[in-house]
């Protein structure tokens, strides 16, 4: 007999009340569950509300420095293409420009070449502006980690690769605090490309 | 007594139904709670995630139209001056033709998103939608997200695709008639010996239309978390 009371009696006291650990667990449990399944669909929803409000205010944020850079690349790399034609006689451009000689010629070619070199190294991050908002928020929210992570594609993949590489060759880089970056760095590029341009003319 | 029984009955039966209501109403209320901050958390997300996805997609186009404009503005600087002296030759004339053609292409290109305007009204509905219940504010999200972009994307996208390849293809002609071999990049995108080539090209213009966003991440966005959505 006592040993069935003691099945019977075999929660404490409080059975079913507020006070009950089970109860409370079970609160718990629910709470848990509806909450999170709740949770996902609000992120997932409210991800949805703002995406396009996002993509519209970056892209057109990001279109002028990315033409900018794209500009500076496509006459560094025409004007080598004018330095460098083969064809003799092709054009009157080498003619008629006055320039004193072949080594002035090699000296302009090696300059335009390292500027196209210069350019090709530049990466979309250092043009276009960091998100200092969003960069706060994975600070805040995520412990600093990266959960923004994109569905990997070949472009993507392509880029961390030059950062990995980028990193290797040049630690002292990698604090980022005195690196020229956006409307400056595209500035220096305009400058070169114009003191070039000023000497194919001299 | 007979009545007292039945009230008494009564009584128990509400009590039940009571403790149902509150279990039911219990799980509404843990459900509303975590979509509501997962919906507040949610549009922080998709604005980062906008932006990261606004910022790759101009870059991917721009650059490269950019590259081009540079490369036309060039030439034609360099050789409308032998124009000018009238010691331009047939084929140079050729280039500059081609290189104006470019140019003037490339300005009718957009540099915004052509939908903006219906996203950001699509954005405020379901902002003021946003105290309404989970279920309610979720179907309307989609929805008045989609339906007033509908129109003018039968118009503008295919728009696109031809302008940036005719840009392109105009780039080739200014580059054959100067003997300078076109740019790896947009070879590559044209004549793409491999398909993966061209289906980015096309990728790259169906992004930058809202609708191309919004339907493409539909499928992967569904029970994703914080996993970015592939197009």
């Amino acid at each position: 007999m006592d040993s069935d009371d003691d099945w019977l009696e075999a929660g404490p006291s409080n059975q079913g009340s507020s006070a009950d650990p089970l109860v409370e667990q079970e609160y718990q449990r629910l709470a848990t569950r509806y909450t999170d399944a709740g949770y996902r669909e609000g992120i997932t929803d409210g991800k949805l509300t703002t995406l396009q409000e996002g993509f519209d205010s970056s892209f057109a944020a990001s279109v002028p420095p990315s033409r900018r850079l794209g500009q500076v690349r496509g006459q560094a790399n025409a004007l080598l293409a004018y330095l460098t034609r083969s064809t003799p006689g092709t054009s009157s451009a080498r003619a008629s420009t006055s320039m004193s000689g072949p080594v002035y010629l090699a000296e302009l070619v090696e300059a335009a070449r390292e500027l196209v070199q210069d350019l090709a190294r530049v990466k979309r991050v250092q043009v276009l502006s960091r998100d200092i908002e969003r960069e706060r928020h994975e600070q805040e929210e995520h412990g600093g980690e990266d959960v923004f992570e994109l569905e990997p594609t070949e472009e993507r993949e392509m880029e961390g690769l030059e950062d990995a590489l980028g990193s290797l060759g040049q630690k002292a880089k990698a604090n980022g605090s005195d690196e020229v970056r956006e409307g400056q760095l595209l500035d220096v590029f305009e400058y070169r490309l114009k003191a070039l341009k000023g000497r194919l003319r001299a | 007594m007979d009545i007292d029984a039945s009230y008494s009955f009564g009584r128990r039966g509400e009590e039940m139904e009571d403790v149902w209501d509150e279990t039911l109403n219990l799980e509404t209320k843990f459900y509303q709670e975590g979509y509501a901050d997962g919906h507040a958390h949610g549009q922080l997300h998709g604005l980062y995630e906008g932006r990261e996805l606004g910022q790759e997609k101009a870059w991917e186009v721009w650059e490269e139209v950019g590259y081009m404009e540079g490369f036309a503005l060039f030439w034609v600087d360099m050789l409308a001056a032998g124009e000018d002296a009238g010691k331009g030759r047939s084929k140079d004339a050729r280039a500059i033709s081609h290189a104006r053609q470019l140019l003037a292409l490339i300005e009718t290109f957009p540099t915004t998103n052509p939908t903006t305007a219906p996203a950001t009204s699509a954005t405020a509905t379901s902002a003021s939608a946003a105290p309404a219940t989970p279920s309610s504010s979720s179907d309307q999200a989609p929805s008045s997200e989609s339906a007033p972009a509908l129109p003018d994307q039968g118009d503008t996208e295919p728009d696109l695709i031809l302008l940036l390849s005719s840009i392109r293809a105009r780039y080739k002609l200014l580059c054959s008639s100067l003997g300078v071999r076109p740019r790896l990049l947009a070879a590559a995108g044209k004549d793409g010996s491999s398909g993966a080539g061209v289906e980015n090209d096309g990728d790259v213009q169906v992004v930058v239309q809202t609708e191309g966003v919004v339907q493409e991440i539909e499928g992967p966005m569904k029970g994703v978390d914080t996993r970015m959505l592939r197009y």
